[in-house]
């Protein structure tokens, strides 16, 4: 019972955020959107995990088109909130098949605490951002995130040894 | 039994997830690159955020686990007990599977999602329908960050052997026709006096003999005291073969149904055997062949039963060698010689036939065409029965349908022969 009542949220909040990057979008952008809350509905509800990842990328497009045509801040916190909902339906999925002692209670919590962490910092970085951007070269900056990321990648494979 | 505690084995590796994560970042920045356009970096900073906090949310912990094993064997078909405790060092998010190599867990759960403190313990029962060796373990405890964007797994304790050993039927009946006994009483005839039930002959009373052994016809045909000597029984040697080579001519299923049929019948007859005092050797042959040499008791019952449970068909060893090599090795002439196969192949036949002037040998063969229509099936079985039929010349066949009682397939098979070299 209680799952399905987390799986129907989740889903919920998900078709409200498809509804809302959808404004304005394209016929094909939108669609897509707004048909993503049902492959993440069945990952939650059958623990097909490959679903969510197919409900965020179907999701993508209208996130991107969002960053590109309005707010920096709001198109952030949309893909936090896509993010934070995407994790909670793998979380569902993950529990599907295997029984649950204190495991989705305690992860649900954890997650929602990154997720509350990574607001505050979004917020506050996306707002700096803003001001900076005008006199920022945008090459320098992607040419800055991207050795980020490679650094990022180096760090995952020697964890994985 | 519990399993001891054993040192984990650990190692760290990035998720799909986690891969996919980097794919989205790389793929932005790429995607804003293309565009000329910094804004959708943007979308990279919650991305590097999520991960960068689920990292520093996750604690270092150790794992230990053990496992409590109800029994190491049972007969096909019952069910096993198992217990794992999991205990960490400090409170964890873990994904917990104990490994069942084959069977099926039909009460509780081999796995769960649990948070690690004070322990965690998981009760399941595994039903083996089957008989054959089932491995539990070991047990495998995945950690991870909140958002499971890389795992840290833990292969913890040894792997616990569960033999399911083969279904016991009635063996009786079926009668050894061995002229070599060995000292100990039993039931098989051997060529002296004693104490016995078969009619040996007639001699003169000696003093201690019982009255009621006296042969009062013959005492008054005679005119002094006769009393009646029975054959005494003692043990023999027998050594089983098991031929569980039978690749091509069957499907697979088919196949393994046959393989169980035979080794629940040698198992039956060895314990039936080992029983009645005697010694019991085996020899199998399948995808690992594998032989024991006659021996008494409880020990050689469970070594047999468990080499049985780890018969597996398969592609065989030469059966000649197993029979001319080997049998001379482990068996006594004019002792018991038991084969259990199907007769598929003439050579089989040749290889046993040629025992037959120095042992006593008894065929029992599994009919694996009962029931069967089709052409096909019906021109193998003439096979298999002309086979059966040069066979019974020299020693004593008994065909059998699994599933039917195999004394009454033994008792139409006729009497035991002993060995051809004996009987001259």
């Amino acid at each position: 019972m209680k799952r399905r009542l987390a799986t129907a949220l989740v889903a919920l909040a998900w078709l409200a955020l498809s509804a809302a990057l959808s404004l304005g979008a394209p016929p094909p952008v939108a669609l897509a959107s707004l048909l993503s809350p049902i492959p993440l509905a069945v990952a939650a509800a059958t623990g097909l995990r490959p679903l969510v990842a197919l409900a965020f990328a179907a999701q993508l497009p209208a996130l991107v088109l969002a960053s590109l045509r309005g707010s920096l801040l709001l198109s952030a916190l949309a893909m936090l909130a896509a993010l934070y909902l995407a994790e909670v339906a793998d979380l569902l999925a993950r529990s599907a098949r295997l029984p649950d002692l204190g495991y989705v209670r305690e992860a649900a919590k954890r997650v929602s605490a990154v997720a509350a962490l990574s607001l505050a910092v979004t917020a506050g970085a996306t707002a700096a951002s803003e001001q900076l951007a005008p006199p920022l070269d945008p090459r320098v900056a992607i040419a800055l995130l991207l050795a980020l990321a490679l650094l990022a990648l180096h760090w995952a494979r020697g964890e994985g040894g | 039994m519990s399993s001891p505690r054993s040192p984990c084995r650990r190692a760290t590796r990035l998720t799909a997830k986690g891969r996919l994560y980097l794919a989205l970042a790389l793929g932005l920045l790429l995607l804003a690159a293309v565009l000329e356009n910094f804004r959708p970096l943007a979308l990279t900073v919650p991305l590097a955020l999520m991960a960068g906090f689920s990292g520093l949310l996750h604690p270092k912990v150790e794992v230990r686990v053990e496992r409590e094993v109800e029994r190491s064997r049972v007969v096909a078909g019952e069910r096993v007990r198992v217990k794992l405790r999991v205990r960490s060092s400090a409170p964890a998010l873990a994904e917990v599977r104990d490994r069942v190599s084959r069977g099926s867990v039909v009460r509780g759960s081999s796995g769960a999602l649990a948070l690690l403190g004070g322990g965690v313990e998981l009760e399941y029962e595994a039903l083996l329908e089957r008989r054959g060796v089932c491995e539990l373990g070991p047990a495998r405890v995945v950690l991870g960050d909140p958002l499971r964007l890389w795992e840290e797994e833990w292969v913890c304790g040894e792997a616990v052997e569960v033999y399911a050993l083969p279904k016991l039927q009635a063996a009786r009946g079926v009668g050894l026709g061995a002229s070599y006994t060995g000292v100990w009483p039993g039931e098989v005839l051997s060529r002296r006096s004693g104490r016995g039930y078969e009619f040996y002959g007639v001699r003169e009373y000696a003093r201690g003999d019982e009255l009621r052994r006296v042969n009062w016809k013959a005492t008054a045909r005679l005119g002094r005291l006769m009393v009646n000597e029975r054959v005494e029984e003692r043990v023999t040697d027998a050594l089983i073969v098991v031929d569980a080579g039978l690749l091509g001519l069957l499907p697979g299923e088919e196949v393994e149904g046959l393989v169980d049929a035979e080794a629940s019948l040698a198992a039956s007859l060895a314990l039936h055997l080992l029983r009645s005092g005697n010694r019991v050797g085996l020899v199998l042959r399948g995808r690992e062949s594998l032989w024991l040499r006659p021996a008494f008791g409880r020990r050689q019952l469970e070594a047999i039963l468990c080499a049985l449970a780890r018969l597996e068909p398969g592609e065989p060893a030469p059966l000649d060698y197993a029979l001319n090599m080997l049998t001379p090795y482990l068996l006594k002439p004019n002792a018991e010689f038991i084969a259990i196969t199907p007769l598929l192949d003439a050579y089989v036949a040749e290889s046993i036939a040629q025992l037959a002037p120095r042992y006593s040998v008894l065929v029992i063969s599994p009919n694996p065409f009962a029931g069967r229509r089709g052409a096909a099936y019906r021109m193998l079985e003439v096979e298999r029965n002309s086979l059966m039929v040069k066979l019974g010349r020299v020693c004593r066949v008994v065909d059998w349908s699994p599933g039917s009682p195999l004394p009454r397939a033994a008792r139409r098979a006729g009497r035991p022969k002993p060995p051809r070299g004996a009987r001259a």
